[in-house]
This record gives structure tokens, C-alpha cells and sequence, in this order.
């Protein structure tokens, strides 16, 4: 388990982002860019609701593509998996949430229909997809952000200081 | 009906537990259960670690964060002197790490966690308590690190600590081996001060700012406490000295790892004898696993102490 060989499991070239499990499972590249989105803000959404630090929701985002790079969204709810990453981020980043009670934000924020995504048992529906989530991230759960190095190289960027934020948020 | 990813994925775990095949059992502890096992693919020697799903309050939160934290440091970090982690895999709900294999039993830093392996390499093999430097600043929480190794600041209550309580622990473990017999076995944690206010002083103000603000501060009947000299009668003074640092009882006094690293002690004669050299304990030596004597025995005769000391060490 070299650090090398870990790494480079969670690099893609260009066409494999275009051919992933649910692409090749009937998805359009539309749905699948779109699903991917709607999952990231969830985990945001969730996450600012309870107070998460940004690292903890970003890790979970991580998580998030990375188990849809294996899985398809066909057979994994999306919110479900972005609860259970948002869990898992929480523990990892020492920032450890109540599973009930990211269950209990979930819901807030989403309609009946979606929340009939998470079954009769929701917790538990969270709980098992930790396990498939923790094998399919293969236990490689340190993620390291850009966030603090970009905001360093901003912040020494000279120019348009109007400009900048646009320009760092590219 | 199960789908395709899903079987994947008990094909993987499936072929991970065919990977490792069970040789022995090996011990266990409050949170792990740990096995000898050959890892069929290499062809290694390796110890499997199973964490136990830990207490019904706690499996309502899936995976045991001690467990994802010794998971997440033996990721980060790579030294000969940790235990190497191989592998990780899940099953069902439980994890099981995979380390190189110690030749002396496996199991915060006490002898018990200190392995020694056949080439007289010595590693520390127990991180779940271990926490990232600089992780995010909260509270810690002050029940870690075995009592008999505790620090005076974490019985006091503290919350924010340093890499002292470490220094503290290794200053018992040298004590340890001078005496051979853990040096403050205290049965709770009022003897446990007890124990170590008789042998070096109670603090006071004076000597420690602030202690009698920590949230668990008792006052303790004043001992004036003994000279390392006294306590240590076989010792010499270098080691006297290295000892004083470790064991001060003011943490922000106590020395760091450079500091102690710096002390004459570690230069001066005798130099260590090279791994490989040092004497091994007989049952090793015939690679007989059945009897193994203790770690604590091993490290005192392994460590360079048991020879250069044995004749001295009368008590």
C-alpha cells in the first residue's frame, strides 16, 4: 500500500470521467454532471445546516465522487451516499456527527419523494452503505485540500483586488 | 436482488479473507483482538488486528473512530521505528489492520506497546489513542494513555496537552526498566498522584502556575520528595539526569523529545549495541513460538540495559 500507488487510483484522464459505472449503466453524461452537483450541495446544504467545518463537507464531497467512480447511481440513491459521506467525513476530520442526526437534517431539507430514497430504516440504510463506502474508498480516507494553498497564493497575487476573488474562484 | 457493484464488492472482501490465512491467536485487548496470520499472496508472517465493534451505544455510529484514527496516523506516517500497516479490509461491520509481524507480543505508549522484532528493532505498535499534531484545536479528552503512564496534568483534568504526556510516559518506561516493575502502579488515580507526589513532591503554585486551576485539582498533603539519587541507586548520573527531564512533574518544564535527545545520556559511553546483535530471548531464537517471556523482560534485555546495567542493578 505504497503511497504512490494509492494516489494515483483517484486520477482520471478525461475520457474515463466520460465512461464511468453509470455512464456505461444507460446515464447520460448530463445526468450523471448533474447528479454529481446535486449531491455535492446536499453534503454542503447538510453540512452548513449543522455547523460542519468547510474541510469536513469537502472531504465528504470527495468521498462522494470518488464512490461514483466505482458505483453506479442507478443502484446507490444519491442522497443516501451523501448522507453516508458526509457521516463518515465527520468522523474522519474529527468533527463527528450523530448519525440521527444528520438524518434528522436530511429530511429537512428534502421532499417525501426523496426521502423514500432511505427506506423504511434510514439509519441503517446509512450504516451499511459506511461499509461499502468504506471499502470502496479502500480505507484511503485522508484527503488533502487545496483551499488553505490557494487562498495563501491569492493572497499574494498582485493586481485587481476586485478581480481576484472571480479569478481564484475559476 | 443483489447488484453487480454489490457483488463486486463482497468479491473483493471475500478474496481478503482468503488472503490472510489464520495461524494463531495472539492476544487482546480492550478495543482489538489480534491474530497471527500468513498472507498468502506475499508469502509473509503478518498480524491481523480486528477491531471490536466496541459497545452497543457505540456501533450505532458505524465505524469505531479509535479504530479510523490509528487507520488514518499509520497511513501518514512512515518511520522504522512504527509498526508498518499493510492492509486494510472490512467485514461485515468489523475492520481488521494488517501489520508487519512482531516477534514479541502485540498489543498510548507503555511497554506493552512497545514491540521488539528479531532484528532487534524496536516499534511502537498502538496508535488509536494517538492524535494528528495540530488536529483541529478540541478539547482532547483527558481518559487516554493507560494509568500507570498517565501524566500529572491529564489526572489533574487537563484538556489541552502537549506531546509532554508522551515525554511523561517514556520517563516511566525508563523508570521501568531500571527497577523492573512498572515505577507508579497506582489501583486509581488518587494513588496514582499519591504514588508520584511521595517519590518527587507535591506541586504548588510556585512550582507548577496554574495547576490549581485544572478542572480535577485536588490538594494533596505536601510531599517533599526524594532525589532521583535516591530512587535511583544504581543509576548513573547521565541517566539521573535524562530521568529528571522526563519525569518533571510541571509539564512545561518536562523536556521535549530534541531536548532529551540532546542530553549526554545518548552520547555518551557505552554507544548502543546495533540492533541485530543484541542478545535474543531463547524462544526466539529456536523460532519456537510456544513460551515467550515477557515484553518487559525483552526490552530490558534488548535494550542494551541488561547488559551494561544487569551487573549493577542490585536491589
Amino acid at each position: 500500500m505504497t503511497k504512490a500507488s494509492k494516489l494515483s487510483g483517484w486520477y482520471y484522464e478525461k475520457r474515463e470521467l466520460r465512461h464511468t459505472p453509470s455512464i456505461a449503466a444507460g446515464l447520460s453524461v448530463e445526468q450523471e454532471v448533474q447528479y454529481r452537483r446535486e449531491g455535492a450541495r446536499f453534503i454542503l446544504q447538510v453540512g452548513n445546516k449543522m455547523g460542519l467545518r468547510y474541510e469536513t463537507m469537502a472531504t465528504g464531497v470527495v468521498y462522494f465522487h470518488r464512490f461514483y467512480m466505482v458505483h453506479t447511481f442507478q443502484s446507490f440513491p444519491r442522497h443516501v451516499t451523501a448522507c453516508c459521506c458526509l457521516f463518515l467525513a465527520g468522523k474522519v476530520e474529527e468533527t463527528p456527527k450523530k448519525c440521527r442526526d444528520i438524518m434528522k437534517t436530511a429530511k429537512s431539507l428534502m421532499d417525501d419523494l426523496t426521502w423514500a430514497e432511505f427506506g423504511t430504516d434510514p439509519r441503517e440504510e446509512v450504516m451499511t452503505l459506511e461499509r461499502i463506502l468504506l471499502q470502496t474508498i479502500k480505507f484511503d480516507f485522508i484527503v488533502e485540500h487545496p483551499y488553505t494553498y490557494l487562498l495563501k497564493y491569492a493572497k499574494c497575487l498582485k493586481g485587481d483586488k476586485k478581480k481576484l476573488p472571480n479569478m481564484v474562484q475559476m | 436482488m443483489e447488484t453487480v457493484e454489490e457483488k463486486r464488492g463482497r468479491i473483493r472482501i471475500e478474496e481478503k479473507l482468503k488472503r490472510y490465512e489464520k495461524i494463531d491467536f495472539l492476544g487482546e485487548g480492550q478495543f482489538a483482538t489480534v491474530y497471527k496470520a500468513l498472507d498468502v499472496e506475499t508469502k509473509q508472517i503478518v498480524a491481523v488486528k480486528k477491531i471490536k465493534l466496541g459497545s452497543r451505544e457505540e456501533a450505532r455510529d458505524g465505524i469505531n473512530r479509535t479504530a479510523l484514527r490509528e487507520i488514518k496516523l499509520l497511513q501518514e506516517v512512515h518511520h522504522p521505528n512504527l509498526i508498518g500497516l499493510l492492509d486494510v479490509f472490512g467485514y461485515k461491520s468489523n475492520v481488521s489492520l494488517v501489520f508487519d509481524f512482531m516477534d514479541t507480543d502485540l498489543e498510548d505508549l507503555k511497554p506493552n506497546n512497545l514491540l521488539v522484532n528479531s532484528a532487534g528493532v524496536l516499534k511502537i505498535g498502538d496508535f488509536g489513542l494517538a492524535r494528528f499534531f495540530g488536529s483541529p484545536n478540541r478539547q482532547y479528552s483527558h481518559q487516554v494513555v493507560t494509568r500507570w503512564y498517565r501524566s500529572p496534568e491529564l489526572l489533574f483534568g487537563a484538556r489541552s496537552y502537549g506531546t509532554g504526556v508522551d515525554m511523561w510516559a517514556v520517563g516511566c518506561i525508563l523508570a521501568e526498566m531500571l527497577v523492573r516493575c512498572p515505577y507508579f502502579p497506582g489501583d486509581s488515580d488518587l494513588d496514582q498522584l499519591t504514588r508520584i507526589f511521595t517519590a518527587l513532591g507535591t506541586p504548588t503554585e510556585e512550582t507548577w502556575k496554574d495547576v490549581t486551576k485544572l478542572s480535577d485539582y485536588l490538594s494533596f498533603k505536601h510531599f517533599d520528595g526524594s532525589p532521583l539519587r535516591d530512587l535511583f541507586l544504581a543509576a548513573s548520573d547521565d541517566l539521573l539526569q535524562l530521568l529528571g527531564g522526563l519525569l518533571m512533574i510541571n509539564p512545561s518544564k518536562r523536556y521535549s523529545c530534541t531536548q532529551a535527545l540532546k542530553m549526554p545520556y545518548f552520547s555518551n559511553r557505552p554507544a548502543p549495541t546495533p540492533g541485530p546483535l543484541l542478545p535474543l530471548p531463547p524462544s526466539i531464537r529456536s523460532k519456537k513460538e510456544t513460551e515467550k517471556p515477557t515484553l518487559k523482560r525483552k526490552i530490558i534485555e534488548e535494550s542494551g540495559f541488561g547488559t551494561s546495567l544487569a551487573k549493577k542493578l542490585q536491589f
